[in-house]
This record gives structure tokens, C-alpha cells and sequence, in this order.
């Protein structure tokens, strides 16, 4: 080798120890860009819904398999990296492990944490926590709602109304505690499924709603038709007067049963319209929402929504916050025309309640005067009994006088009798004597004329 | 240089015009990380981070924006629903004095959301509706009770507070019951029994008047018996008086001729 190609070799050697320090250099930089970048992405777009499948990962490296700017893939990324980025959220409260890999692992480990918290509270608790409760409030006296995770998170005026009906106190007073204990287990089960929603995807899902109404309506249906035949038979019996008053009652109690069970069938209808198209997600694009929907209503405090827009990402997050700024606005324009289809419904019963009320009210004006007649009537019957009895007892002592006086004139006749006969018996013998005396004249004068 | 030398540099050569054709290559498809300045007519070009910190600027905005909003809708929203609450509440106990207390007249608010006069006002009430009477038109319920309560008290009109049986009716019949008795249940009877009373009364009278008038038709014979037979004992008197007296006549006559036999035989 010449002395040339010795220089060329050397100056060629310096030239690739630069480049490589060059580009040892640039390496270095362009971490620090990609991991710049890589925050700024997971920022904007959050984590992955489902970790990468193809991509190892160990407890210090983490796949991530993203794909930043269009370009660069983010295969793994360190966990102090994750670490940093979640710092300052609000990791205890719910999710209880300060990184989060994946938008789903957050979801299963928030469930479970749901599942052992509330499963630890008793059914009243339960119930507030999930449907919220009522307070009277001391300054107005009205009753005031706070609302619970799963009312905050409705997406339609249906479930929302369904929600607050299983606190109203009122019906709660009515149904007794197994009903407290029913809700808190039917809000439990509405909690689990918008869980378990986020682990499908199924296109299909309106048909398999539709058919799900259908039966429900149908069932409304079936017991409309019992409560109908029930009440029918019950009101011929109140009407007819010979019936037995426990068949009456048992009647009663049978079509009071029906109309229950007619109203459970309406809940039921409300719990299927409250629950159309959460059973599973549409497509990728929803199961974002409906992720980022779920974990924004879990807890209201500001470390929280931060964890939960950095899991979703900001994008996500105000997307499906805006969607609730809609459907609030929805509920509330249903609510306000609630609040006119209520007052109809009490302006009809109103009206129909005076109407039978005035007509009560004569029929009852009736009775009075047949009441009152019929005292009077009564009122002269005693006294005609009365005059009856007087009668009787007058008539009673004029006999006992009269049969006394009869008594006595037989005892006077019996001595004037007895007195008679002495005299008869006198007089006879009178007579005999004086037949005798004449007989013993005659013969002395007999005697004397001879 | 040997062959191997010019081999290796001609290698060297296409290795590295290969990397500045790949160097020039990557320079010129670079990704802007950061904001640069364009050249003469050209736009500065806004790096990758500058645009995603815009982006999250942005979004942080619309959501900071967002978030007031979803207050004040979910705030609107439970306001509605406390309205809806008490309007429902005080519906239901309208709904309950009309059945238990009296109809009122329902006032309408001045200014409601669904325009003037249309809305109850849920927390003032009108006056009372009057009924058929005049008076303030009761409750349903407690009607059906005044109701029920007067079919109750014409029932016991009817059939009294205690029924007699057939046991009793046959023992009053028989004269076993006392007038004083009666007197005590008559207060407890019905129209229907104070009826039956009135005719059994009206039996045991008629049966009375019967015993009565022959007790009255024996006394008067009785009474013209003893006047006949107080006429007969005159007579019987007189007879006996007459006999008297003929006794003695005959006495004297029998005497009478014994004594002129008597002097006679002398």
C-alpha cells in the first residue's frame, strides 16, 4: 500500500469515527424527541385499548405498539416512562396500580375494585352509591337528589327516570326492605354489563335489542290482560250483593297482585329500553367512548378525570364529555315535558276524581233523605209500638179487673145461692109440716063433726 | 495498489455514495420535530410537537370549556328533575286530599315555562269546589265512607241493632215475655221487627179484647142472676113468712078443735 492509499485509508477511518459519533449523538437526541413525541401522543390519543398480542413485553418494558405521527411505531416503552406520565393522577382512589398498560386492563382492575368495594357495603349503601339518594333539604324541605355513579353515566331520559325511581323513598317506604335489596342488586347487575359491554364488539347488536323489546312488550301485554280479567271479576263480584265478603277480598287481593305484576312488567320494559345497545360495543370507535364514558362517571374528583383523560386520551375524553353535555341537555328536555304530561295526568284524574266525587255526593244527599225518612219512619213505628204495648198492658188490666169482678160476683152468687137453698129448704119443710098440721086438722074436725 | 486495495475502495466509494444518497434522501423526506423557518417565499414550518402541543392546547380548551358546560347541563338537568319532584310530590297530596279532604281550585303560575297560565301553581291552592249542596265537595273516600256509613245506618234502620229470632218471637207469642222486656228491646229493633212487633202486639190485644168481652158478657150474667135470685129469695122469703104464718094458723085451729073435743067429751 502506498503512502496515498495509507492517508486515504486513515483519513477514511476518521471520516466513519465521526459518523458514528455523529450519529451516536443524533441517536441520543432522537430518543429524547421520540419520547417527547411519544408523550404528547399518548396525550392526545391515549393508551391502547387492548395491549399488542405480537409484541413481547416484560415488567420493565411495556408494549405499546403505537403508532405516533403516522410513522414512527412505538413498540415498547420503559415503565419508569409510564410512571412519569401518570404521575399526579389519582391512581388509589379506584384503580389501585399507579401505570396503566392498556385501556381494558384499567377496566378489568377497576372492576374488580368496584366489585370489592361495593360488594362490602350493605344494600342501602349499595343503592345510594350506584342510584344516588334522596335528602330533604333543611332550607327548602324539598327532597334533594345526589346522584349516584350509574345515574350520572345514563345516556337517556328512560334510565335515568328508571334510576331515581329505585331510590324514591316513596316507593321504596311501599315495597319494603327486600325491594332495597332488589334494586341494589338489578343496579349492580346495570354496572357489571356496561363492564362487560367494553369486551365485545358486535355489529348485530340492534337486532337482538329489537327482539328483546319485542318480548318485553309482549309480556306487558299477557299481564295487562290478566290484570284486566282479575279486576273485571272482582268488581262483578263488589257488585253483586249476595257474594261472600272473603271471596270479595280474596278477589281484590288476586287483581291488586296483577296490577303489581303488570307494573313489574313496565319496569322490565324500562330496564330493556334503559339497556338497548349497551350489551356490547358497535365497533372500535365506541368501545373508546364508551370506555372513556364508563371511567369519567366512576368518581368526580379532579386526580381522577385526569387519570382517565390520560387513559382515554384527551381527544376521547372531550368527545364523549361533549356527548354528555348532549344528552343532559336531551334529559332535560324530557323532563320538562314530563313535567307538562304530569300535570295532565293529574288534571285528568283531578277531573275525573271530582266528577265522581259530585256524583258521590248526590247519590250520598239521596241516602241522607232516605236515612232521615226512614228514622222518622222508625220514630213512628216505637211510637205505634209503644201505643201497641200501653194498648196491651190497658187491655191486660181491664181483664185481670174484669175476671176479678167475676170472681167476686161468683163467690156473692154462690153464698146468695147457698142462702136460698137454706130458705127452699125451710120453706119445705114448713110446707111438709103444714101438710101435716092440715091433715091432723082435718081429722080432728072429722072426729069433732061425727 | 493491489487488486484486493481497489476493490475495497471501490466498495468504500459506492458504501458511501449510497449513504449520502440515503442521508440526502432522509433530509429531504425529514419529519419537522420542530418549528423551522422557511426559506425566501416559503411559509415557517411548524414542527410535529409544536402541532400536537396546539392540539392539546386545544382540546385542553374545548374540554376546560366542556366541563363548565357539563356542570351547568347536569346542574340544569337535576333542577329540572327537583321541580319535577315537587310538582309530582305536591300532585300526589292534591291527589290525596282529594280523596281523603276536599277539591280545591287549581291556580295556574302567572309565568311558567310553557306560557302564561298553564302551569299549576303546585304551592298555592284556590278556594274550595262547593258540591251539590252548596258546601265544600268532600273527598272521594271520605264520601264512600259517609257512603257506606249511611247504607249502615239505613241497614240498621231496617233490621235493628240486634235481630230477634224465631225462639224469641215464639216466646213473646206465648206470653213468656214480660211487657217490660219488650220496653227494653225496643230501643235495639229495626223497622222490620218493630213491625212484626206491632202485629204480634196487635194479636196478643185482639186476643185480650176476645177474653175481655166474654169475662164481661159472664159478669152480666152473673149480675142478672144474682138480681134473680135476689127476687127469688124475697119470694122464698115471703113463701116461707106466708107458711110461717099458715103454720100457726093451723097450730091455733088444730088447738082449737082439740079443746072443744075436749070440752065436748066433758
Amino acid at each position: 500500500m502506498g503512502t496515498l492509499g495509507k492517508l486515504l485509508l486513515f483519513v477514511n477511518l476518521l471520516v466513519a469515527a465521526g459518523l458514528v459519533y455523529l450519529t451516536s449523538q443524533d441517536w441520543a437526541v432522537r430518543q429524547s424527541i421520540q419520547a417527547n413525541l411519544l408523550r404528547h401522543h399518548l396525550v392526545l390519543a391515549g393508551m391502547p385499548v387492548e395491549p399488542p398480542v405480537d409484541i413481547d413485553s416484560d415488567d420493565d418494558n411495556i408494549a405499546l405498539g403505537t403508532v405516533v405521527s403516522g410513522q414512527i411505531v412505538v413498540e415498547r416503552v420503559r415503565l419508569k416512562f409510564l410512571k412519569d406520565h401518570f404521575t399526579g393522577t389519582d391512581s388509589e382512589e379506584l384503580a389501585g396500580v399507579p401505570v396503566v398498560k392498556s385501556q381494558m386492563a384499567e377496566v378489568t382492575g377497576i372492576k374488580a375494585k368496584m366489585e370489592a368495594k361495593l360488594g362490602g357495603l350493605a344494600p342501602a349503601e349499595k343503592l345510594a352509591q350506584l342510584c344516588g339518594r334522596f335528602d330533604r333539604s333543611p332550607q327548602t324541605q324539598r327532597l334533594v337528589f345526589t346522584p349516584g355513579i350509574l345515574t350520572l353515566m345514563t345516556e337517556s331520559f328512560v334510565e335515568r327516570d328508571l334510576l331515581r325511581q329505585m331510590v324514591d323513598p316513596d316507593r321504596l317506604a311501599t315495597r319494603g326492605p327486600q325491594r332495597v335489596e332488589e334494586n341494589a342488586t338489578t343496579a349492580m347487575a346495570m354496572l357489571n354489563k356496561r363492564f362487560d359491554a367494553l369486551t365485545k364488539i358486535d355489529p348485530a347488536q340492534s337486532e337482538a335489542d329489537a327482539g328483546k323489546v319485542k318480548q318485553a312488550t309482549e309480556t306487558i301485554r299477557q299481564a295487562s290482560d290478566a290484570a284486566k280479567s282479575k279486576f273485571a271479576a272482582y268488581k262483578a263480584l263488589q257488585d253483586d250483593k249476595t257474594s261472600d265478603p272473603k271471596t270479595v277480598t280474596a278477589a281484590a287481593k288476586d287483581a291488586t297482585d296483577a296490577f303489581d305484576k303488570l307494573g313489574d312488567t313496565h319496569t322490565g320494559l324500562q330496564t330493556v329500553l334503559s339497556s338497548v345497545g349497551t350489551d356490547a360495543c358497535r365497533d372500535e370507535s365506541d368501545r373508546r367512548n364508551r370506555i372513556g364514558h364508563l371511567l369519567m362517571h366512576l368518581s368526580e374528583t379532579a386526580g381522577w378525570q385526569k387519570r382517565v383523560a390520560l387513559v382515554v386520551g384527551l381527544r376521547t375524553y372531550a368527545h364523549v364529555m361533549a356527548d354528555q353535555v348532549d344528552r343532559f341537555a336531551k334529559m332535560e328536555r324530557s323532563t320538562e315535558q314530563q313535567i307538562g304530561q304530569d300535570q295532565g295526568r293529574f288534571a285528568e284524574e283531578y277531573e275525573l276524581l271530582k266528577n265522581l266525587a259530585i256524583g258521590r255526593a248526590l247519590l250520598l244527599q239521596q241516602q241522607v233523605v232516605v236515612r232521615s225518612e226512614l228514622e222518622l219512619q222508625r220514630a213512628n213505628d216505637i211510637e205505634a209500638v209503644t201505643q201497641r204495648r200501653l194498648l196491651t198492658d190497658d187491655r191486660r188490666k181491664g181483664l185481670e179487673d174484669i175476671q176479678a169482678k167475676v170472681a167476686a160476683a161468683l163467690t156473692a152468687q154462690a153464698t146468695v145461692e147457698q142462702r136460698l137453698f137454706a130458705i127452699e129448704k125451710q120453706v119445705g119443710e114448713t110446707l111438709r109440716k103444714n101438710f101435716g098440721l092440715e091433715g091432723q086438722l082435718e081429722a080432728s074436725e072429722n072426729k069433732g063433726g061425727k | 495498489m493491489t487488486s484486493l486495495g481497489k476493490i475495497l475502495v471501490f466498495v468504500n466509494v459506492v458504501f458511501g455514495v449510497g449513504l449520502l444518497a440515503w442521508s440526502l434522501s432522509a433530509y429531504t423526506n425529514r419529519v419537522d420535530w420542530f418549528d423551522r423557518k422557511g426559506g425566501e417565499g416559503e411559509e415557517a414550518v411548524k414542527g410535529q410537537i409544536t402541532q400536537l402541543k396546539a392540539e392539546i392546547d386545544s382540546v385542553s380548551k374545548k374540554i376546560a370549556g366542556t366541563q363548565v358546560d357539563y356542570n351547568k347541563a347536569r346542574f340544569a338537568l337535576q333542577t329540572k328533575e327537583e321541580t319535577r319532584d315537587h310538582r309530582a310530590r305536591k300532585f300526589k297530596e292534591r291527589m290525596t286530599e282529594a280523596r281523603k279532604g276536599s277539591f280545591k281550585v287549581q291556580l295556574t303560575l302567572d309565568r311558567g315555562p310553557l306560557g302564561e297560565g298553564v302551569m299549576y301553581d303546585v304551592d298555592r291552592q284556590g278556594g274550595d269546589i262547593l258540591g251539590p249542596d252548596n258546601s265544600p265537595l268532600a273527598g272521594l273516600t271520605t264520601l264512600q265512607d259517609k257512603f257506606s256509613n249511611e247504607i249502615r245506618a239505613i241497614e240498621t234502620l231496617h233490621n235493628g241493632k240486634a235481630i230477634l229470632t224465631d225462639e224469641q218471637w215464639q216466646s213473646m207469642r206465648n206470653g213468656q215475655v214480660t211487657l217490660a222486656q219488650i220496653e227494653t228491646a225496643v230501643p235495639t229493633l229495626g223497622i222490620g221487627d218493630l213491625r212484626k212487633l206491632h202485629n204480634e202486639l196487635s194479636v196478643i190485644i185482639r186476643k185480650d179484647e176476645i177474653a175481655l168481652g166474654k169475662q164481661a158478657e159472664i159478669l152480666t150474667n152473673l149480675r142478672e142472676q144474682a138480681v134473680f135470685l135476689s127476687a127469688k129469695e124475697v119470694n122464698w122469703t115471703a113463701d116461707l113468712i106466708t107458711l110461717d104464718r099458715r103454720k100457726k094458723q093451723l097450730e091455733d085451729r088444730i088447738r082449737e078443735v082439740q079443746a072443744s073435743e075436749k070440752s065436748a067429751m066433758k
